[in-house]
């Protein structure tokens, strides 16, 4: 592995029985590398098997084949779509959950990064799926990882939350220079996020192409009416499209 | 502090029960005072001093008491208690949990006659016998709540490098003590039904004195006895309720 890589995913495959007994494809030959630093995405549609791909990587399921490869030391945390925060913990006791010691100077950087500065008392069950997320982004910082795998988790935040929680995995990234994997359908989304992309189809899942984002390192929400956003949203849709067109071509043969 | 609609629901089951008692009152005391289906008021009134002297109802109802809460707190301890382990036998071995489901055909009354008939009115006997219920209704509980433990929380966890063992006590574990507390406002319930059932099998305690005022045709006996078996029902409940709101505090 080349030492600009943090990870390496070669040829994997994950197959599984249905409740017919039916061998299910979920994914194939799936290939890409990560680099050290970056924010990169994999987009697919629901259904692809994205989810069961970021698990694999974060070795909560195991792969039928294909390997993956850290950089040496790598510490990885995967936070999950679904608000994963523990309801019957504060906010702090969440953080620091399972870890001894606590490092209490790092506690109060973490947390005034992710803006949760004020709320250590607070319990997280009445709480917004943003709030919620910031926790476990805290829960994860506060282990020194160097590379974070997320789960499609603006999927069921507002769009004002949204932006917040964009501009906070940004900050994150350029302040901690922590690599990100994220998963998501929302194309937009990877573009504003991303360093990288790659484009994921389903039935089985499969790498179809890998786009990289031409924008500024440094980005604020305005990227996004901007003409190269738009231009590369297009880029991403058309390849989509051709991919869906292509399918259907063979599928009529 | 109670929602509106709650503080509505309280209100209005207040005003229907006043309204049943004016009707009650009324109608026995009055229009009706001797009769085969309910007491008069007074009558009712005169038998809970017979009942205090004659039927012992003191050292009655603290037995039966005892027995049911006794059975309930044990029962939840035993289960906490042993936590890791059930659970982790549930989750591992979930076959072994499947064969006890079989009771579940079996009425209770089957049991208290056999523990009556080999135990004859032991105390002990009830105590275990009103145990064994807690204990595998609050199992099955937490069998049946183990598939609904969200499953974010388990990777989540994995993923911050919690061990089995972590993942039993800390998440798995909270995570079932909703359904827990659940069962045991609904095996409150059942558990006054099938000690009362036992004892007056048994003949002892509550339950006893509710067989002997059926055989000497003690109508108002059996009405004051119903009215007080209410009322600490309704008194447990009260404190299942508010323990379930302090200690499960995130739902």
């Amino acid at each position: 592995m080349s030492s600009e890589n943090i990870l390496v995913v070669e040829k994997l495959f994950k197959e599984y029985s249905d409740n017919v007994g039916y061998r299910i494809n979920l994914l194939r030959g799936i290939t890409f590398k990560v680099k050290k630093g970056d924010v990169t995405t994999i987009i697919a549609p629901t259904g692809s098997g994205k989810s069961s791909l970021l698990k694999i990587i974060s070795g909560l399921e195991k792969p039928t084949n294909g390997d993956i490869a850290f950089a040496d030391n790598t510490k990885h945390i995967y936070i999950p779509s679904k608000p994963s925060s523990y309801p019957w913990l504060n906010v702090r006791e969440n953080i620091v959950f399972l870890l001894s010691p606590i490092d209490n100077d790092k506690f109060v950087k973490i947390i005034k990064l992710v803006g949760l500065d004020g709320y250590e008392d607070h319990f997280p069950h009445n709480k917004s799926v943003g709030f919620r997320f910031r926790i476990s982004l805290a829960s994860a910082l506060i282990r020194s990882p160097q590379l974070l795998i997320l789960d499609e988790p603006f999927n069921e935040m507002d769009s004002i939350t949204k932006s917040e929680i964009y501009l906070l995995i940004k900050e994150v990234n350029e302040k901690l220079g922590i690599t990100f994997i994220l998963g998501t359908t929302n194309i937009s989304e990877a573009i504003f996020l991303s360093d990288k992309v790659f484009l994921m189809k389903k039935n089985p899942g499969e790498i179809i192409d890998e786009v990289d984002i031409e924008l500024e390192k440094k980005r604020t929400i305005d990227v996004m009416d901007t003409e190269k956003f738009v231009e590369t949203r297009r880029k991403i849709e058309s390849i989509f499209k051709s991919h869906k067109t292509q399918k259907l071509f063979t599928f009529s043969i | 502090m109670n929602s509106l609609p709650e503080h509505n629901e309280r209100k209005n089951i207040f005003v229907i029960f006043l309204t049943f008692l004016f009707v009650y009152v009324v109608l026995f005391e009055f229009i009706l005072p001797v009769n085969k289906i309910l007491p008069k008021p007074t009558l009712l009134y005169e038998s809970y001093i017979s009942l205090w002297f004659d039927y012992n109802l003191l050292f009655a109802a603290a037995v039966t008491t005892t027995v049911v809460y006794f059975a309930l707190i044990i029962g939840y301890l035993f289960i906490t208690f042993f936590s890791m382990g059930i659970v982790k036998l549930m989750i591992e071995a979930p076959g072994l949990f499947n064969a006890p489901r079989i009771f579940r055909y079996f009425s209770p009354f089957f049991f208290a006659l056999l523990f009556v008939y080999w135990f004859d009115d032991s105390f002990l006997a009830e105590m275990v016998f009103g145990f064994l219920i807690a204990f595998y209704a609050f199992g099955l509980a937490l069998y049946k709540s183990i598939p609904a433990i969200k499953i974010e929380y388990v990777d989540f966890a994995k993923s911050l490098g919690a061990g089995k063992n972590k993942i039993y006590s800390h998440i798995v574990w909270k995570s079932c003590q909703p359904s827990l507390f659940g069962e045991m406002k609904k095996l409150h319930y059942s558990l006054w039904l099938f000690i009362l059932t036992y004892e007056f099998i048994a003949q002892t305690a509550v339950g006893g004195i509710y067989r002997t005022a059926l055989q000497y045709n003690d109508l108002a006996a059996i009405f004051a006895l119903g009215i007080m078996v209410c009322i600490l029902i309704l008194f447990g409940n009260f404190v299942i309720g508010f323990l379930k709101k302090k200690i499960i505090y995130w739902e």
